[in-house]
């Protein structure tokens, strides 16, 4: 699962990186309305990785309870 | 259901400041004009750039090129070319005001967009002529006041540059503002902690201040991707993103430190009085050093804030909803983050009585 996982992420990464220049291209067209979009998606990403830690926190917290 | 009214608002109040962030419509602007550079007594024609404009679709286009406040000069003639291209036709005069070169403003308006203005956008270079025609009786329009057409529809205003992303000012800048107000009252709770000696009292402001440095985090990397696209580089070590990433460093260590103590007792004294000082370096490193350096930063070291036009009554409208409703979601996140604490506190307690019993 985790070495899918990795593959998909490596596959990705190239894909981006030699598609900068149309990156570039798409950040800067429609009047960059994509740089708020990166914008509020980043905030969407902290606040998951967030809650994730947190659960996960509650989770150990749970089964310290139970033993 | 009563007591967290203010959960159910701070959720209303990020979907308000999301929908109405994305699609409320930006103004039109010009982006560019193909000549900058004309003679004067010379007929020329320029073509203008815009943006979100309808030219295509409205009967009549009007242009002015602005030499200073009481000298405009109007335009012959305006062809539309598509919806978001004007050909402009001006002629000049052979002698303009001063007998000086100027720097001319140009303005476009219509019935659909209302007016845009390009500042500084043709250089009219007044030159020497052989022959001077013997009378020149040139008509300037001297006022624009109460001639431009405003439309009254809701808008953001257009800047160059910016486009679009004058959106962010309700992603990132609340991110910021939030972040202030929850250390500020992390800060609160050390303060209480050094008076009551109440371990509750120090969870808070351990959970307040972890919120506070996502928030700081995620205000750094939101900016850096504005800056991205629009100064042109995610970092160029500019005053304001050094001091800020100087900002949650010294936050950041506060969580190391606190990581660096076995005793309760000592950890909370030490991490409260190390809070303070985090909160009174925070001030002057966002709002004081910035503003004694040049920045390309609005609000720093000569580069104005978000004010006047480009905060316009519409933004806001959706600025200030929008600050609420990022620090009450950091309110939330934090309280979830101090429940936890305390009812680990009070698990560890209870087993540490067990063993006492035990015993």
């Amino acid at each position: 699962m985790k070495k899918s996982i990795l593959l998909v992420c490596a596959l990705l990464s190239t894909h981006l990186l030699s598609a900068q220049e149309s990156t570039q291209s798409v950040m800067e067209s429609s009047g960059k309305i994509f740089v708020v979009l990166a914008t509020v998606l980043v905030i969407y990403a902290g606040f998951m990785i967030f809650l994730t830690v947190i659960d996960r926190r509650i989770s150990n917290l749970e089964r310290q309870i139970k033993d | 259901m009563k007591k967290n009214w203010w959960k159910i608002l701070a959720a209303l109040l990020l979907l308000y400041t999301i929908l109405a962030g994305f699609l409320i419509p930006l103004k039109s602007g010009i982006e560019y004009v193909n000549k900058d550079n004309v003679n004067s007594g010379a007929d020329f024609e320029v073509r203008a750039y815009c943006y979100n404009t309808h030219f295509s679709e409205v009967d009549e286009i009007r242009a002015w090129l602005k030499i200073d406040s009481s000298h405009i000069i109007k335009a012959k003639e305006v062809k539309a070319v598509g919806n978001l291209m004007a050909d402009i036709s001006f002629s000049l005069p052979q002698f303009l005001p001063n007998n000086k070169s100027h720097v001319a403003t140009l303005i476009i308006d219509n019935k659909k967009d209302g007016y845009a203005i390009l500042p500084s956008a043709i250089q009219i270079n007044q030159i020497a002529f052989d022959t001077i025609l013997p009378e020149e009786n040139f008509e300037y329009v001297s006022s624009l006041d109460n001639e431009l057409i405003t439309i009254n529809s809701l808008s953001f205003p257009y800047r160059n540059i910016l486009y679009e992303t004058i959106r962010n000012l309700f992603f990132h800048v609340p991110l910021w503002f939030g972040m202030l107000i929850i250390f500020l009252v992390s800060m609160i709770y050390s303060i209480l902690y050094l008076r009551n000696k109440n371990e509750i009292y120090d969870m808070k402001a351990n959970a307040f201040t972890q919120v506070g440095i996502l928030f700081g985090i995620l205000g750094l990397v939101t900016g850096a991707v504005w800056a991205r696209w629009t100064w042109g580089a995610w970092w160029s070590f500019d005053v304001k993103q050094n001091m800020s990433a100087i900002a949650m460093l010294i936050y950041i260590a506060y969580s190391v430190l606190r990581a660096s103590f076995d005793d309760v007792e000592q950890r909370s004294r030490v991490s409260a009085v190390y809070n303070i000082f985090a909160f009174s370096t925070l001030i002057p490193l966002l709002f004081v050093i910035p503003r004694l350096y040049d920045s390309l930063h609005p609000g720093n070291g000569g580069n104005p804030g978000f004010g006047g036009e480009d905060l316009d009554d519409t933004m806001r409208m959706v600025f200030y909803p929008s600050i609420i409703a990022w620090t009450l979601i950091g309110v939330w996140v934090a309280q979830l983050t101090y429940r936890y604490l305390i009812l680990k506190n009070k698990l560890i307690y209870n087993r540490n009585n067990k063993n006492r019993h035990k015993n």
